[in-house]
């Protein structure tokens, strides 16, 4: 670990790497013609601040000419005309969905590279939901162009649109902002009537006048704060009671709606007390909490369309005469040939028709070594050609693919997800029921004791029980645990995460992508010829010459060993065997035994991984053995999670071979390998159905489904934006360590609610008696509902951990060698 | 104090104005991004901001 880490994206740097850019006259190491590209690219536009600003490393750049070529595509007029609209000055708008974007460093230089091109008028960069609008002519700068530019300082850019969900979504947002500033203002304004109002009786120098003038404005300032903010509450509760439950909106709305109708009461008849401001305040901080936590569930969903993204928009059709045109892939029909070119990915279900390739199916199966296929064999939509061209017949399009049914097998798994009754909605509910009981009782009672005095006595039974502590014990509670949780790179976007986490009993992992990092590594060289040979010491190198020019995943476990002296000519691909060149005058063979050295009748050995033979002419030198390679905190999280009393199982859509030695590795006894994604939902019901609460952990489109199933999903930062949109909890950091830490947080939690909850009833069982006695003053009931309110309140901030000094502690301790590797592959 | 029955009338109308501002701004994406323009007033600049030397212990959440 003594190679210096590339300046720009913090992989490490090959031995003697030509490539280097020179910032304030110092030359910096750079690790490959990508990162050269767009360091360059930055320099040049005046832009090196965004090193000085930037507090994460971008991703490697991925830059080839045929990606740029390939978006081309986008000046087709049918898709412009789809994503591109033109306003009135003839200026040309777009949302663009931006990959790559770290931190606000990446949004400060995509502004200004962009603002600085020739006919962009505005560029805006919203970095929570990583778009960008743009405005500009389109005469002057073709889209396509426009993309390239993006591409050129290393992001990825796709035209954006939202779909009929996100719609939804982004209203949704709109209103609860809204209603969430009409509270915030009306319940200020009420307060400061209400006070004035309470001091001026108090001092008994109001005159009546005065007092009916702020008793009738606190009366107008509350009332669109109960009818238009608390809306949401009378229509869940509704919903709630239509569906013979009760829920924490029914106590809610019950406080705020009796407290409102009692107070309108007491205005217009001048009897009893007024709660108008007690009333708007609570409302407000309701909706606070409700709005903090849909913030943070929408903001998983905000990478974009998933399914869009995965295929591409256009294909490249050939007619009778195998002319080529580029088409939206929309417009394909069963029947038609598409041209498929290396690199790309596919847009539709077909079957190849000529031309021999491997196919890396990682987004369908999870396996990241490519499948080679030949004429006859079934290839995915969402699947990416890899080494040579295809020529596929369509069969299937739109929601008839393979991907497409996926997400709808998610959608059906979310739609059907066991709900996790929480603690505190089975307290509400007897409390609730209990609440109710007990004022109809007191209401007789009185009735026959006393009935003018009988309503009053009643409300303020229910003004003295008004659940405010209890409605805040749970709130409060999962908002301290969330927050800590998310400052540690764990963020959970759905309610009921915490409490499943505390409950589970069963967590499921996916292999690739999850417990490995889903990339092969270059494990061991196992030397067959001559020892005394002077290139044993090269082999590595050797390979790594051979596969310069590869983009097959194999290939890039041998970029570390790359020596520059040594250089391949006359490089040839042999789809699924191997690849041949020649160096320093010997040609050399790397692949498959029987490809490199068929005359030697060498047979792999017998351990795991994959094995590659090299040979020299005809004499076999060496075999290399490339695995995949475990995270580096895996076994230390899974010794966590057995401490914790979890049962461990491995489901993996991965070979048997692969799975099998892994979880041996790791001592994982219940595994199962080439599951695919209805079977992985399959095992998971038979748990269900066994009574087990499970977490599933996973990171492909294949382990959508049952993370849409399990009671608590975890996808992991640099999974698929539609595993992203399925899971309800994401692992930023991909550091596993934090699965068992969020369980012991959410187990805390639960018993913080506990507490929180028997505080709060506690107090209410108090007042109860006292005030169906009708002994409780107004200024005593405030007293004690205020008090039992931040009890709950302080006892919930204890689950805030010392934070900063812990994540300084291991930050310090982390290598800053291992670190950048992470934050290149998220 | 009969300037209240004035002045508090007109308090109201301030503060449908204020309401009215905030739904505009809801209204044109004003509160679609929480966290850029936190960070972007940081970033214009260049002289005078000096960001720490440790980049990993201080990082911004997200």
């Amino acid at each position: 670990m003594t190679q210096p880490s590339c300046f720009h994206c913090g992989e490490p740097v090959p031995d003697n790497s030509p490539y280097q850019v020179t910032i304030k006259q110092e030359p910096q190491p750079l690790c490959c013609p990508g990162c050269e590209a767009v360091a360059n690219a930055i320099v040049h536009g005046g832009l090196e601040s965004y090193y000085k600003f930037r507090t994460e490393l971008p991703p490697r750049p991925e830059l080839s000419e045929e990606e740029l070529a390939e978006l081309q595509i986008y000046d087709t007029p049918e898709l412009l005309q789809e994503f591109v609209s033109l306003n009135e000055q003839g200026m040309a708008e777009t949302t663009l969905a931006i990959d790559g974007i770290t931190c606000a460093a990446c949004a400060w230089l995509i502004e200004h590279q962009i603002d600085n091109l020739e006919g962009v008028e505005r560029t805006a960069v919203n970095l929570s939901a990583q778009r960008a609008s743009l405005r500009w002519d389109i005469n002057k700068l073709p889209f396509s162009k426009l993309l390239a530019e993006f591409k050129s300082i290393g992001y990825g850019a796709q035209p954006w649109q939202a779909d009929e969900q996100q719609q939804k979504l982004q209203r949704e947002q709109k209103t609860a902002i809204r209603r969430l500033i009409v509270a915030a203002i009306g319940s200020m304004q009420a307060m400061m009537f209400g006070v004035a109002l309470e001091a001026g009786m108090l001092e008994n120098y109001m005159q009546q006048e005065f007092i009916l003038l702020f008793m009738w404005m606190s009366f107008l300032v509350t009332t669109p704060v109960v009818l238009y903010s608390a809306w949401p509450f009378f229509s869940s509760a509704a919903r709630e009671l239509r569906h013979k439950r009760l829920s924490m909106d029914v106590p809610v709305s019950l406080a705020i709606g009796l407290g409102y109708t009692a107070s309108v009461w007491a205005l217009v008849f001048g009897v009893g007390e007024l709660h108008f401001y007690a009333i708007a305040m609570f409302t407000f901080f309701l909706l606070f909490g409700r709005y903090i936590e849909m913030r943070t569930r929408h903001k998983i969903g905000s990478g974009g369309n998933a399914l869009h993204d995965l295929i591409p928009q256009a294909a490249l059709l050939l007619d009778a005469d195998d002319n080529e045109e580029y088409v939206p892939s929309r417009q394909l029909r069963p029947g038609d040939r598409i041209l498929v070119k290396p690199g790309h990915t596919l847009p539709v279900d077909g079957v190849i028709l000529s031309g021999h390739s491997s196919v890396n199916e990682a987004t369908m199966t999870g396996e990241y070594l490519p499948v080679s296929c030949h004429p006859g064999h079934q290839v995915l939509a969402g699947t990416q050609n890899i080494d040579s061209p295809l020529i596929v017949e369509v069969e299937k399009i739109g929601q008839e693919v393979r991907l497409a049914s996926i997400a709808r097998l998610s959608d059906r798994a979310l739609a059907e997800k066991p709900r996790i009754e929480t603690l505190a909605n089975r307290v509400s509910q007897y409390f609730v029921a209990a609440i109710l009981l007990v004022s109809v009782t007191v209401f007789t009672v009185w009735l026959f004791l006393d009935p003018a005095r009988a309503f009053w006595v009643t409300l303020s039974v229910l003004v003295v029980t008004c659940p405010c502590a209890l409605a805040l014990a749970t709130p409060t509670a999962l908002a301290v645990a969330n927050a800590t949780l998310g400052r540690q790179g764990v963020l959970i976007t759905r309610g009921h995460v915490l409490e499943g986490l505390a409950k589970a009993t069963h967590i499921i992992f996916d292999k690739t992508g999850t417990l490995t990092e889903g990339r092969l590594e270059l494990k061991e060289v196992r030397w067959l010829a001559n020892p005394d040979d002077h290139r044993k010491q090269q082999a590595a190198a050797l390979a790594a010459a051979l596969e310069t020019q590869s983009e097959h995943p194999i290939a890039r476990a041998f970029t570390a060993s790359r020596q520059e002296a040594i250089k391949a000519t006359d490089i040839q691909t042999v789809t699924g065997q191997g690849l041949s060149g020649i160096i320093a005058n010997q040609t050399y063979h790397l692949g498959r035994a029987d490809f490199v050295a068929p005359d030697s009748g060498l047979l792999p050995p017998e351990e795991e991984g994959q094995w590659l033979l090299l040979a020299a002419g005809n004499e076999p030198l060496c075999w290399f053995r490339l695995s995949d390679q475990l995270r580096p905190d895996t076994q230390a999280m899974l010794d966590e999670l057995h401490s914790l009393d979890m049962q461990v199982e491995l489901l993996s859509g991965d070979q048997e071979g692969a799975v099998a030695s892994i979880a041996r590795e790791l001592n994982i006894g219940n595994f199962r390998a080439s599951a695919t994604p209805e079977m992985k939902l399959a095992r998971l019901r038979e748990l269900q159905a066994e009574g087990h609460q499970v977490i599933m952990v996973g990171d492909g489109v294949n382990d959508v489904p049952v993370l849409a199933g399990a009671q608590v999903s975890i996808a992991m930062g640099d999974a698929t934006d539609l595993a992203k949109t399925s899971a309800d909890t994401l692992l930023l950091s991909s550091r596993l360590i934090r699965i068992p830490q969020a369980i012991q947080k959410a187990r805390k939690t639960r018993m913080t609610i506990a507490q929180n909850l028997s505080i709060s009833l506690g107090y209410n069982l108090m007042a109860l008696p006292a005030a169906a006695m009708g002994l409780i003053p107004p200024w005593m009931a405030a007293l004690g509902m205020t008090s039992s309110s931040l009890l709950v309140v302080f006892n919930a901030l204890r689950l805030k951990d010392k934070g900063n000094e812990q994540r300084l502690s291991e930050t310090s301790s982390r290598s800053s060698s291992t670190n950048p590797q992470q934050e290149a592959k998220a | 104090m009969n300037i209240l029955f004035l002045l508090i009338p007109l308090s109201l109308i301030l503060l449908s104005l204020a309401i009215w501002a905030f739904f505009w701004a809801v209204k044109h994406d004003q509160f679609e991004d929480l966290e850029g323009p936190a960070y972007s007033i940081l970033f214009d600049d260049e002289d005078e901001v000096k960001k720490p030397k440790t980049e990993d212990s201080d990082k911004p959440e997200k």
